[in-house]
């Protein structure tokens, strides 16, 4: 099995790690660093697993491990200016069931918030279209997103 | 703190990425398991070499049936009836596959990738057999899919109320029409996971099984059986569950496999599913062929329904006939049908079992009446809102016997409601009486849109009993242990509201434990939208419950009698002088430790706990009426949802944000099954769209904002009035939608297939304008003829 | 469990395809490749990673539009924002999956593997791109049209990377890019591109390829010739549509039978002509 070291900076800290080749940067997220990312069809289909890049918001499950190196990648855990205002907008308006999907879709929300944008509800949902979620019909995200963006 | 929409204590956690998914769980020392699946439908084992996959670097186990023979019992299924041929699986295949995608090998493995290493070397050799590939090949003779019964019939089963022949043959308009409904796939975000970890020398349970199961103790109980280990042997832990829609309630060979793994290799074990095996490996649901016959008089009240089904039951039995016994007494719906006959067979076909999911049974049943009183509507030229109107329970009817019995034998008796309240309900949040216009104009832009409207019910809060604990502990703290798990009904919040509300304190105060059979003994589970109904009046005994004793204990610590004293705002005071009060958790501390605080008299327990079942027999009954207006595209078959509406009633309101999340979520999966989801087989039984690019699930530009509104007609059957809402926006949907296709295309009910894809709406408008071709091609003739004499 | 590189050069990229030939496989954007990986339906030996190979990272529009092998999607999509030459790119570009998969992908990435259904081939088809293929044994040069076959198999050795892909500039045709999805994010069932010119309110030009998820991308002739000279009255367009159904050449995908996806590729196809024939008015008084 190939392995490499790679250094990223994660969440704002420079690390270093030894990943396999074959890791993707979704599973080094999980199981190299303990963070939220998670995965749900491991197919780049629900946006589940989405991390910024350099800011750029991604599918973590079609990154390799390796290809993060000299990136700076951020996880919801990352997020710290814009957090507690996504979480906030996400919990007053009910955005959220089951929350497996949260983690992909407040990615997706502080990406497209970053540039200090107001987008509208057809601009939200365009945006948020990669992003799978069985339990809520999405209004809730639309509604949050909205307030956070009127907030900002 | 009932009736409040406050925001969710779950959300702290999952909005911070700390959700408690299994699949985010780790344990030391563990190791992976993966399942080798069968990729025929219906095949013999010939043979399965699995040297090669043993020898393997860092491979644990490799099993077989054989491997287990000793141990694997089939897995039991929980719903007996007198009408069921049950055949039900074990856990690896023992000779036979009966559907794609069952458990032929397991392996365990130090990594995940030498478990798929490890699987690739496993060579296995089939002998495909003929494969019963639907119902309707499965009635007809062609082959057997278990060899072992007579035929494929699962069951069957049926009931009447009334003479429907009679009354058919005094009917003015008598309609036949048959359906179909797809097979869909409940496609959670989180797929199937299973823990497990055996410590020999515990002394509490040996066996500890992590699972995103809806109902830990019913699993626990299967469990016990398929392990051999005695029930109190066993914890069975549900922590956070990423989506469940009633199929995690059901048990799989994986809660079989993994455990045993862990037993015997001495680690724990993980398994996570993946989502192309969450196809083929979870359940599906729905698969349903009807043959309606209605008949009403000229003012178009319905006489006299009948319906015979087949219902494709998939490869094996797990739910008895629970599934279409409830299409059965749903048909009806919300209407007075005063002679209703009904059959149903359940077919065995070499596909995965077929199981509740979301709706279980009710929004074909929906479907179904929805369809014929449309396409009775445009026979009769009455307006479709109006003959429902005509054919609605009036609220004085209720409570309402429809003559049905439930599966149990028990009455199926509506309990309250305002049907006509809600249907006009949604026809002024959709602008139903402005909508002519609204067409004119769509019309004069060169679009088409369309209206259709559905009324529905949803039986909510099935017994037999669900059990609450609530606990105070010496510094005031509330614990609510109940046997519940969490796939997103924000139970955390609304339990904890509940005991609130019955206790006179905040919400915050009260930590919601769930998932987990060592924090209370019994409990039965989550599923068919009984949460509230059960959980929430087993909270409430529960709280009465500490109430009583709180009342009972502070007036010895007062040194007064009981009728001296009161209870309120978490605090209980002497009524002549308010100012003398103890608080709750000074009761609790003194309880705690009786005699070192204070000599409590005999007749009262140390401790302020209380332990409650609320049992019932007597389902609640939702309702609502849903409708929509969409825009098609006549030359693709596009069909684009405009904007929907939905009034609903479930009794008195906990949290009514969380009622109103679960309809739109209810109503984004019945989009889904009724616009875009639809299992594909091949001629062999093999599924065809087997990932999210190819089963498609709607986006956040598929489903505009649901408005809604509630009516509150409280049920008389529970204390706290409440009833359920986890399925309700499931049910309406396909026929509204149906309706409003049509009704885009300027054609009478030609929608009889679910779902209603482009290819099939295409259908009906191409068909739609080769009616309207002829009959301007037969208006000219006439025209022609009529100049010519 | 394959095996990694990321060279720095595009000789060494070639040197590694080489050596490893069909079992390596380029690893660009990864949108298409990794799914497959991860679904079991491909296990290369090698992945050669060209996304440190600065000289294919461009964008290059000074006469026709280069695009090289690193270049983003959506990288392309802002900068075709402000540029009037390659209106049915830019046209394309944001229909394609959603903004985080066009954050990754790569414009030739889905050139090379052209999975069925996705519009940058059947936009490679309508504007006759060129794509520059380099190996050890060589370089050359291909249309679109003769690297596309007709299954939807793709021309290239497996010791062969695309570098680059050339358009022209289509500033002066009408062009347009319809499509149907059943959901807003799924593959679509069925699209249509064209690129039209006319003269006079004559069609002079017409390239119009058919693509969908059961349909591999192709150019229709026949519907192409038929075209010239005529004006786009609704009988030219009624039978346009009737001879792209005639002519496509179609499978069934799940959910999706071959005489819907024929029908509506018909459907499709005089919509996409109709409108890029009234843009190209548009653009032809604007001239004026």
């Amino acid at each position: 099995m190939q392995t490499a070291t790679i250094e990223i900076e994660l969440n704002g800290k420079a690390c270093s790690r030894g990943v396999s080749v074959n890791q993707t940067l979704a599973g080094l997220l999980r199981e190299g660093f303990g963070l939220s990312t998670s995965i749900s069809c491991g197919e780049g289909s629900c946006g589940t697993c989405s991390v910024l890049i350099d800011g750029r918001p991604i599918r973590s499950c079609l990154m390799l491990a390796i290809q993060a190196s000299g990136r700076a990648v951020t996880t919801l855990e990352g997020l710290v200016d814009q957090l507690p205002r996504l979480q906030k907008a996400f919990s007053e308006n009910h955005a959220i069931q089951c929350g497996f999907c949260a983690p992909g879709f407040i990615i997706a929300a502080a990406a497209l918030l970053r540039t200090g944008s107001r987008p509208s509800e057809a601009e939200i949902r365009e945006t948020i279209k990669g992003h799978l979620c069985r339990c809520s019909g999405y209004s809730g995200f639309v509604k949050a997103i909205l307030d956070a963006a009127a907030q900002g | 703190m009932l009736g409040k929409s406050i925001p969710r204590f779950e959300d702290s956690r999952l909005l911070s990425g700390a959700g408690r998914f299994v699949s985010n769980l780790q344990l030391p020392n563990m190791v992976y398991a993966a399942v080798l699946r069968s990729p025929y439908a219906a095949a013999r084992i010939q043979e399965i070499q699995t040297a090669e996959a043993r020898k393997m670097p860092g491979v644990l186990a490799v099993w077989t049936f054989s491997d287990l023979a000793d141990v694997l019992k089939s897995i039991p299924q929980v719903a007996p009836h007198p009408s069921l041929h049950a055949r039900t699986p074990f856990a690896l295949v023992k000779d036979v596959v009966h559907h794609e995608g069952e458990p032929v090998a397991v392996v365990a493995a130090e990594t995940r990738a030498a478990c798929r290493e490890a699987l690739r070397a496993i060579e296995v050799s089939y002998e495909p057999l003929p494969v019963v590939v639907n119902a309707e090949m499965g009635i007809s003779g062609a082959a057997k899919v278990h060899e072992d019964l007579p035929d494929n019939v699962a069951a069957q089963f049926g009931q009447k109320t009334g003479d429907v022949a009679a009354a058919l043959a005094d009917c003015d308009c008598v309609i036949t029409e048959r359906f179909t409904i797809g097979r869909v796939s409940s496609q959670a975000m989180e797929t199937r996971a299973v823990m497990a970890k055996f410590e020999p020398n515990s002394s509490t349970a040996r066996l500890t099984v992590w699972t995103n199961t809806q109902s830990p103790h019913l699993s626990r109980a299967l469990l016990s059986q398929q392990v051999g280990l005695p029930r109190h042997d066993i914890r069975v832990i549900a922590p956070d569950i990423g989506g469940g829609f009633g199929v995690k309630n059901r048990y799989y060979p994986e809660h079989t496999l993994i455990p045993l793994l862990a037993m015997r290799l001495g680690q724990p074990v993980k398994w996570v599913e993946s989502r192309r095996e969450s196809f083929l490996a979870t359940y599906h649901g729905r698969e349903q062929i009807h043959e309606a016959t209605l008949g009403l008089d000229a003012s178009g009240r319905i006489r006299a329904m009948r319906n015979r089904i087949l219902y494709d039951q998939g490869a094996y039995v797990t739910l008895g006939i629970v599934v279409p016994h409830i299409t059965t007494i749903s048909v009806p719906g919300p209407y007075r049908v005063p002679n209703y006959q009904v059959e149903c067979t359940a077919v065995y076909t070499h596909k995965a079992p077929s199981v509740p999911y979301r709706g279980a049974g009710k929004p074909q049943a929906c479907f179904v009446m929805e369809r014929m009183l449309d396409l009775a509507a445009g026979k009769l030229r009455i307006d479709p809102a109006e003959i429902r109107r005509r054919n609605l329970l009036q609220p004085e009817d209720f409570p309402y016997d429809t003559g049905l019995k439930d599966v149990d034998n028990t009455q199926v008796l509506y309990d309250s409601g305002n049907y006509p309240k809600c249907l006009q309900g949604v026809l002024d949040l959709i602008g139903h009486s402005s909508f002519d216009q609204e067409k004119k104009n769509a019309a004069a832009a060169g679009r088409k849109i369309g209206i259709g409207v559905s009324c529905f019910i949803e039986m909510t809060g099935r017994g037999p009993y669900e059990s609450a604990l609530v606990r105070v502990d010496p510094g005031g703290r509330i614990v609510l242990s109940t046997g519940l798990s969490s796939q997103g009904q924000s139970h955390e919040t609304t339990l904890a509201q509940v005991c609130a509300d019955a206790l006179e304190v905040e919400p915050s105060t009260i930590h919601v434990q769930l998932g987990d059979t060592s924090i209370i003994p019994l409990a039965i589970g989550v599923y068919a939208a009984r949460s509230a109904v059960m959980a929430g009046n087993a909270v409430a005994m529960a709280a009465a419950g500490i109430r009583e004793k709180v009342v009972k204990a502070a007036a010895a610590m007062l040194r007064l009698p009981p009728d001296a004293v009161e209870y309120s705002g978490g605090k209980v005071r002497e009524l002549a002088e308010p100012h003398r009060s103890l608080a709750l958790g000074e009761i609790a501390g003194a309880l705690n430790s009786p005699a070192l605080i204070f000599p409590f008299p005999p007749d009262i327990d140390p401790g302020l706990e209380a332990l409650r079942f609320y049992k019932s027999t007597k389902p609640a009954y939702s309702n609502g009426a849903y409708a929509v207006v969409v825009e098609v595209d006549a030359e693709t078959g596009y069909v684009r949802v405009v904007r929907h509406a939905l009034v609903h009633d479930c009794g008195n309101l906990i949290n009514p944000a969380v009622v109103e999340t679960q309809m739109t979520g209810g109503v984004a999966q019945g989009i889904g099954a009724s616009l875009f989801e639809e299992l594909h087989y091949d001629r062999d039984g093999r599924v065809l769209n087997t990932s999210l690019d190819t089963y498609l699930l709607p986006r956040a530009t598929d489903i505009p904002s649901l408005r809604q509104s509630h009516i509150t007609t409280p049920s008389p059957f529970n204390p706290l009035g409440v009833k359920g809402v986890g399925e309700g926006g499931t049910i309406p949907v396909a026929p509204a939608l149906a309706a409003a296709i049509e009704n885009a295309l300027g054609v009478g009910m030609k929608i009889t297939h679910v779902p209603m894809t482009p290819p099939r709406v295409l259908c009906v408008s191409r068909a739609a304008d080769e009616e309207r071709n002829r009959a301007g091609d037969t208006a000219a003739v006439f025209q022609e003829a009529s100049k010519a004499t | 469990m394959f095996t990694y590189s990321a060279p720095t050069s595009i000789e060494e990229v070639l040197d590694i395809l080489s050596e490893w030939g069909s079992r390596a496989r380029i690893l660009a954007g990864g949108q298409t490749l990794l799914p497959l990986i991860q679904n079991g339906m491909l296990q290369p030996g090698h992945l050669v990673d060209i996304n440190g190979v600065g000289s294919l990272d461009f964008i290059d529009s000074k006469n026709n539009l280069y695009v090289g092998a690193c270049c983003r999607q959506y990288d392309l999509e802002v900068f075709l924002r402000t540029s009037r030459r390659n209106s049915l790119i830019a046209q394309a570009l944001p229909l394609i999956a959603d903004q985080e998969i066009r954050n990754r992908g790569t414009v030739c990435g889905s050139l090379a593997a052209a999975p069925r259904g996705a519009e940058l081939p059947a936009i490679a088809l309508t504007c006759n791109a060129n794509l520059h293929i380099r190996s050890r044994r060589g370089d050359r040069e291909i249309c679109a049209t003769s690297f596309y076959g007709e299954n939807g198999t793709v021309a290239m050795a497996p010791d062969e990377i695309l570098t680059h892909v050339s358009f022209e500039g289509d500033d002066h045709s009408g062009s347009a890019i319809e499509e149907i999805r059943y959901t807003q994010l799924s593959f679509p069932a069925c699209g249509a591109a064209v690129l039209v010119d006319s003269e006079n309110g004559f069609c002079s030009s017409l390239r119009l390829t058919i693509f969908g998820q059961g349909i591999p991308a192709q150019r229709i002739d026949g519907v192409e010739s038929f075209v010239k000279g005529e004006r786009p009255s609704t009988q030219v367009v009624d039978e346009l549509a009737t001879r792209i159904r005639k002519e496509v050449r179609v499978d069934s995908a799940p959910g999706i039978p071959a005489d819907y996806a024929r029908h509506v590729a018909g459907s499709l196809g005089a919509r996409a002509f109709k409108r890029a024939v009234a843009q190209c008015e548009v653009l032809a008084s604007k001239a004026q």
